[in-house]
């Protein structure tokens, strides 16, 4: 028979060593094995590695796997009718964990935001903006505004020769030192006070307030909302997962 | 063995009535081979546990829609082999959670260790060929690596000892189906332990 020649599939062996083979089947491919080395050794391979299978020791049982009859009860169902979420009980905290990360994060973005708002606004609003960013920054860090008013009247006399605009900027500054120094400010040394905070120098009110302050506080805002966000991100998906 | 097949029919229409403590002798009784198989279909036995528990809840619930006919330890497997499923799909979806499984459970053994172990057979039960630790984990490894259909298969046939019957009864498929899933699945393992041929026993070693 010509059919004898060709070599047995796998799963014709398969087959045979199951005895899942119809008798035609079984007889006609029982015919090629009796000739056919090849096939012999495949069939072996196969009855040994089937037979390892079936060597493999059950498990011991960690438990019964009894119902309660109060699990089994019908007021019972709606709990246990979802059993999708099956999580081993140590990875319970992590949730926990990851969602007050999670809120770090947030904090620190929007933080960031402020920083960042309070760096950038009042560059954007130069000119007539000088209401305008004092309240911005007031409501960014929380300094009441007859303070910022005193401020702004101050670093008005005080600082004569930097330019009109820049008046902005000493503001978000001279308020964020009011913030860390909650002391009743004294409206003559305000500015000078705050100046030596941010540089000992003694001629830097123009570069300090308009450079390195307000680039600094974008920096910083910017280098926040980043961080912050990929925090949220990161825990966001980690969470879920 | 009718006998037997008389009590579990009476005690799974019991069950059907609500019987919570016919329905405990049942499970008394398929526990180990609901366990057996699902450990093997996850290999991790706290994920194992789980699935058994939420099969035979399941099982509980849903006894009503088991109309005789099929066997129904099948009946069973099927319930606990589509848990184990999907969560072998939800862990691969989310590659983190199962190396975390890994990295804390599963200690992979290494290969001097092996060489070392794999000579020593114990030879105090001449009737079964025992498989040392090391070598069931590097089965249990090809198993992992199978297609999951090809897995439930050989699982359920050449571990569990089903009837390819019984198979396409829990996999929900043909009979034909059930023989090609398992020829599948034989011959990617025997590839898979041909390359840790020097671990397997002398007298099976695949030549």
């Amino acid at each position: 028979m010509a059919q004898d020649k060709r070599h047995l599939t796998t799963e014709q062996l398969s087959a045979l060593l199951d005895k899942e083979a119809s008798a035609a089947e079984q007889a006609q491919w029982e015919a090629h094995l009796s000739t056919c080395p090849q096939c012999q050794r495949a069939l072996t391979a196969l009855r040994q590695t089937v037979a390892m299978l079936h060597a493999l020791p059950q498990p011991t049982l960690p438990r019964s796997f009894v119902l309660s009859m109060e699990a089994a009860e019908p007021s019972a169902k709606p709990v246990v009718v979802a059993p999708t979420p099956i999580r081993p009980t140590r990875r319970r905290l992590n949730p926990y964990v990851r969602g007050v990360l999670r809120t770090v994060s947030a904090l620190a973005a929007m933080i960031g935001v402020v920083f960042f708002l309070s760096g950038v606004l009042p560059a954007l609003v130069r000119g007539g903006g000088a209401t305008t960013a004092s309240s911005t920054s007031s409501s960014g860090s929380s300094v009441s505004v007859p303070i910022n008013g005193s401020t702004q009247a101050s670093a008005g006399t005080k600082v004569p020769t930097a330019v009109r605009s820049s008046a902005i900027s000493p503001l978000a500054t001279a308020t964020a030192t009011s913030v860390v120094q909650p002391q009743p400010p004294n409206t003559t040394n305000q500015p000078s006070d705050s100046a030596r905070q941010s540089s000992p120098s003694p001629e830097p009110t123009f570069l300090i307030f308009n450079l390195s302050t307000a680039a600094g506080r974008v920096g910083l805002g910017m280098l926040l909302v980043l961080l912050g966000g990929m925090g949220w991100i990161l825990f966001k998906r980690s969470r879920r997962a | 063995m009718s006998k037997i097949a008389q009590d579990e029919e009476e005690l799974i229409a019991r069950s059907q009535r609500g019987d919570v403590a016919a329905f405990n002798q049942l499970v008394l009784h398929y526990q180990q081979i609901v366990y057996g198989a699902a450990y093997r279909m996850v290999g991790n036995a706290d994920v194992a546990a789980d699935v058994t528990q939420d099969a035979f809840f399941a099982a509980f619930r849903n006894i009503s829609s088991y109309h005789g006919g099929a066997s129904f330890r099948a009946w069973l497997l099927r319930i606990s082999s589509n848990l184990a499923c999907d969560h072998w799909r939800r862990v691969q979806r989310h590659p983190a959670e199962s190396l975390e499984y890994l990295t804390e459970e599963d200690e992979t053994p290494s290969p001097e260790v092996l060489g070392a172990l794999a000579s020593n057979e114990p030879a105090d039960n001449p009737e079964e060929m025992l498989l040392t630790q090391e070598l069931q984990g590097i089965i249990q490894q090809g198993l992992e690596k199978l297609p999951l259909d090809q897995r439930v298969a050989i699982i359920l046939c050449d571990v569990q000892g089903l009837s390819y019957e019984e198979v396409a009864e829990s996999t929900q498929t043909s009979i034909g189906t059930v023989r090609s899933r398992i020829s599948r699945g034989r011959a990617r393992l025997r590839i898979y332990l041909d390359q840790h041929r020097e671990l397997l026993p002398r007298n099976y070693r695949l030549t």
